[in-house]
């Protein structure tokens, strides 16, 4: 019951008394009209809710296909439309629907809800949306509000129409990147010549003398001739190099908005490297690594290849449990509000009824604990927790945060506040990660082929000053040859300008951005200086520019050249 | 802790057909209101100023308390029942504001547009004749919903009259004295008869409700319910074991932080 129809009620009992006690038939029956009119109004709002409701059909449709797809893309946009239909008695009024979006989905055209404003048969709605990142999208269901026409009686539902699809990362395409290497006029140095093995290419390898099996097309009939005996021709061909990506997934890369993270970036770049390398015959592999375990990915070619590592790069994209953090006030309207969305009819008094309190003896905080109490049953019913747990939810402040990260995690809330709090976790999670990717590194050298591409995609920003850690690893491999490639994602996601001089910021944010571009460079400048010293390569961002040097580098192992003489910026 | 249901566009026919009823029916009333009374003045200056505030946000409930107010103070006591064509009339007038107000505000609630700026680009177009089909079905809906209403209203007001005619109206019945019996005035004692009957009534529909709603309740609701009910029942027990366990925690905290204080380590705050 609204607020509107206690004052009716009560206006019409005080009209019917009122009337009767004074002989005024008028104002009697008036009020009696309106008493009787609320009852009606009354049963007939329980008998949607009842009757109608729980047989409604959803059908949700994306991109106009019947059947859901199983993948969709990262950055992609999705049309979908959701159908209801009664299929006993009818939908309305008024029916308030919307469709329960996921954080990793913005809608860019409609609304995503309707209002059944009258009796009919089916409503539908339709919207645009864009996916943000790479990962599962989970469509949970449709939020209703069903009230009467006339606002009196109001019921939260939530009607469940599950539908999971894997996000793949998206990726530039091969036609948009070239290598930054020059190819003009590239005379390799004396003795180096391209990868080679024998095979059946266009261009002569080498001769050598005729042995039973050989093919007679390939004797070479006038040196034979001249030699007196029978020579071979031997073809060359190319021998595709190996790339392997190591993709840091530690905690500092995932926090933020979907599409946003610093995870994303580095996901981008190497779905964009895999696609190019597959495009010119490469192998890819991947390590995929983070603080619970480490995932190889061996190295393969062609299309199935190269799906098989954007679905691990996908799922590499989820997020794990969160870490760990205090109760705070936001956390706190963060789960309510998740838990009104998703399970307004689990918060009806009636059903969740509150146990009497002295204490606290504030109205306001016991208000508080009875708000609390409402998300501690709701926590305790999902995660089949006892009665008494309850009261440790509702007084317990870290086993109440615990649950509800818990939550809101599974309900693919992004890592920002105040799930996660974006404290500066900088040099010590910079070395937890650096310890990992020397493992990562050391146990790819040791089941490397030759003449490998390394791509390391980590978060090594914060621990520019001392990598010492990760120095062992990186000799290692570029003695055996390999080429390392460093791609360390930008926390402003743009590449620090070097001409200052251009604008001048006058308001905070901008001087805030410029301090932090500062840093930046800084560190990038201190990180460049360590790693170029051992020949590896450096790229501070996770756009197109790290990319083309990676295939950059790719060309060079397989040419075979020292140097990248007349290499573009 | 009610989630926000977006506002958005509902078909603005029906907003600004419940408008234009709620302003026929707030111009009828304040030009009927009290009369030639000597304070009719004050009290259509009063009305006008609730009205506004009535489209603006407030409810159908307190433009109702004026219409009971002109009936309480204007109407004559009468010891017969007898409906005049000043009865039927403001019942008319104050059940019909009650319904197009209720909608409209319900309307006006989910929409992002407040009606009154648009409701004239709404009718030149409608004028103009664009979109006539949407118009006309749209307003076929609007008509059919109102009808159904009234509909149901006056099922309820001839439903009302019955009851009011079928209880008895006081005085002397048979030799009956609600006086000598029962020491209560005859209005006295229709109140009461009828109080008790209607509530009877009510609470019966009551109970059926309740039990259907029981019976309904899924299995998620009826945990939480179980939940519930033993914690109303045992909660003071838990709540003590509960806060001696964290307090032998937090004593247990402060003593390591202390000793590792003393030891020379960081301490481990948490």
């Amino acid at each position: 019951m609204t607020t509107r129809s206690r004052w009716l009620v009560l206006l019409g009992i005080a009209g019917l008394a009122l009337g009767i006690l004074r002989n005024q038939h008028t104002l009697a029956w008036m009020s009696l009209t309106v008493l009787l009119w609320l009852f009606v109004e009354w049963t007939s709002f329980y008998w949607r809710l009842w009757r109608e409701l729980p047989f409604v059909e959803i059908e949700r449709t994306i991109n106009d296909q019947s059947a859901p797809p199983k993948y969709l893309w990262a950055g992609r946009l999705v049309r979908i439309r959701v159908r209801l239909t009664a299929v006993s008695g009818t939908l309305g009024p008024t029916l308030l629907v919307r469709d329960c979006m996921p954080e990793n989905m913005q809608i860019e055209s409609g609304t995503g809800d309707t209002a059944v404003l009258y009796r009919q048969q089916e409503a539908m709605f339709e919207y645009t949306a864009r996916i943000r990142g790479a990962g599962t999208l989970r469509l949970s269901g449709l939020r209703v509000v069903v009230q009467d026409a006339h606002g009196f009686f109001r019921a939260d539902r939530f009607l469940a129409c599950e539908q999971t699809f894997r996000v793949l990362p998206a990726f530039a395409s091969a036609g948009d990147l070239r290598s930054t290497l020059k190819q003009v006029n590239a005379i390799p140095l004396h003795g180096i010549h391209r990868l080679q093995q024998t095979g059946l290419g266009a261009e002569l390898l080498e001769l050598r003398e005729y042995v039973p099996g050989d093919p007679p097309k390939s004797i070479a009939w006038k040196v034979s001739a001249r030699r007196q005996t029978l020579m071979t021709r031997q073809y060359e061909s190319e021998v595709p190099v190996r790339v392997r990506m190591f993709v840091d997934g530690s905690i500092s890369t995932r926090v933020g908005g979907y599409g946003c993270r610093l995870l994303d970036q580095m996901i981008f770049v190497a779905a964009s490297v895999a696609q190019s390398a597959v495009a010119a015959g490469d192998p890819v592999g991947a390590t995929l690594f983070d603080e619970r375990n480490s995932r190889r990915i061996p190295a393969s070619g062609g299309q199935k290849g190269f799906y098989r590592l954007l679905d691990a790069l996908s799922e590499f994209a989820d997020n794990p449990s969160p870490p760990r953090q205090k109760l705070s006030k936001q956390l706190l309207t963060a789960i309510s509000t998740l838990c009104s969305e998703r399970f307004p009819e689990l918060l009806d008094p009636r059903v969740n009824q509150r146990p009497f309190m002295v204490f606290p003896l504030s109205p306001s905080r016991q208000k508080a604990l009875q708000e609390r109490r409402l998300i501690a049953c709701i926590l305790a019913e999902r995660y089949g927790l006892r009665t008494d747990h309850v009261v440790d939810l509702m007084h317990d402040d870290n086993q109440f945060a615990q649950y509800a990260q818990r939550m809101l995690a599974e309900f693919g809330v992004a890592w920002m506040d105040p799930l996660v709090s974006v404290r500066d976790r900088g040099f010590h999670d910079g070395m937890a990660t650096m310890e990992l990717l020397s493992k990562a590194l050391t146990d790819a050298v040791a089941t490397a082929r030759d003449n490998e591409v390394y791509v390391v995609m980590a978060n090594l920003l914060e621990c520019a000053t001392n990598i010492s850690q990760l120095l062992p690893a990186l000799k290692v491999a570029l003695s055996r040859h390999h080429r390392v490639v460093f791609v360390v994602p930008t926390p402003t996601f743009r590449r620090p300008a070097e001409d200052w001089a251009v604008d001048d910021p006058t308001d905070v944010e901008s001087l805030l951005a410029r301090a932090e571009d500062l840093r930046t460079t800084e560190l990038q400048g201190r990180l460049k200086q360590s790693l170029h010293r051992l020949g590896a390569r450096v790229s501070l961002s996770g756009e197109s520019q790290a990319i083309r040097m990676i295939l950059a580098e790719t060309e060079l192992s397989r040419s075979g050249r020292a140097s990248r003489a007349g290499v573009g910026s | 802790m009610k989630p926000a249901i977006q506002e958005h566009s509902i078909p603005r026919i029906w907003l600004h057909a419940y408008f234009g009823l709620t302003l026929v029916f707030g111009f009828l009333l304040f030009w009927l209101l009290f009369g030639e009374t000597e304070f009719a003045t004050a009290a259509k200056l009063i009305f006008l100023a609730v009205f506004i505030l009535t489209l603006k946000r407030w409810t159908g409930a307190v433009l109702f308390v004026f219409c009971q107010l002109q009936l309480l103070f204007l109407e004559p006591a009468s010891s017969t029942a007898f409906f005049s064509f000043d009865a039927l009339m403001w019942s008319g007038l104050s059940l019909g504001m009650l319904v197009v107000v209720s909608r409209y505000r319900t309307l006006q609630d989910r929409d992002t547009v407040v009606a009154h700026r648009s409701f004239f680009s709404t009718a030149r177009e409608a004028i103009n004749g664009n979109q006539p089909d949407v118009d006309a079905a749209q307003m076929s809906e609007v008509f059919r919903q109102l009808t159904k209403c009234v509909a149901t209203l006056l099922l309820c007001s001839m439903v009302a009259w019955g009851i009011l005619d079928w209880f008895p109206t006081g005085g002397s019945l048979s030799g009956f004295s609600s006086i000598r019996e029962y020491r209560l005035t005859p209005n006295g004692y229709r109140l009461l008869i009828c109080s008790i009957s209607l509530f009877c009534g009510f609470f019966v529909a009551w109970l059926l409700v309740n039990e259907l709603c029981w019976r309904k309740l899924n299995a998620r609701q009826s945990r939480i319910y179980l939940h519930s009910v033993l914690l109303k029942f045992l909660y003071r027990d838990f709540r003590s074991v509960t806060k001696r366990r964290l307090k032998r925690r937090l004593k247990r905290r402060r003593k390591q932080a202390k000793s590792s204080h003393n030891n020379g380590d960081i301490p481990i705050i948490d």
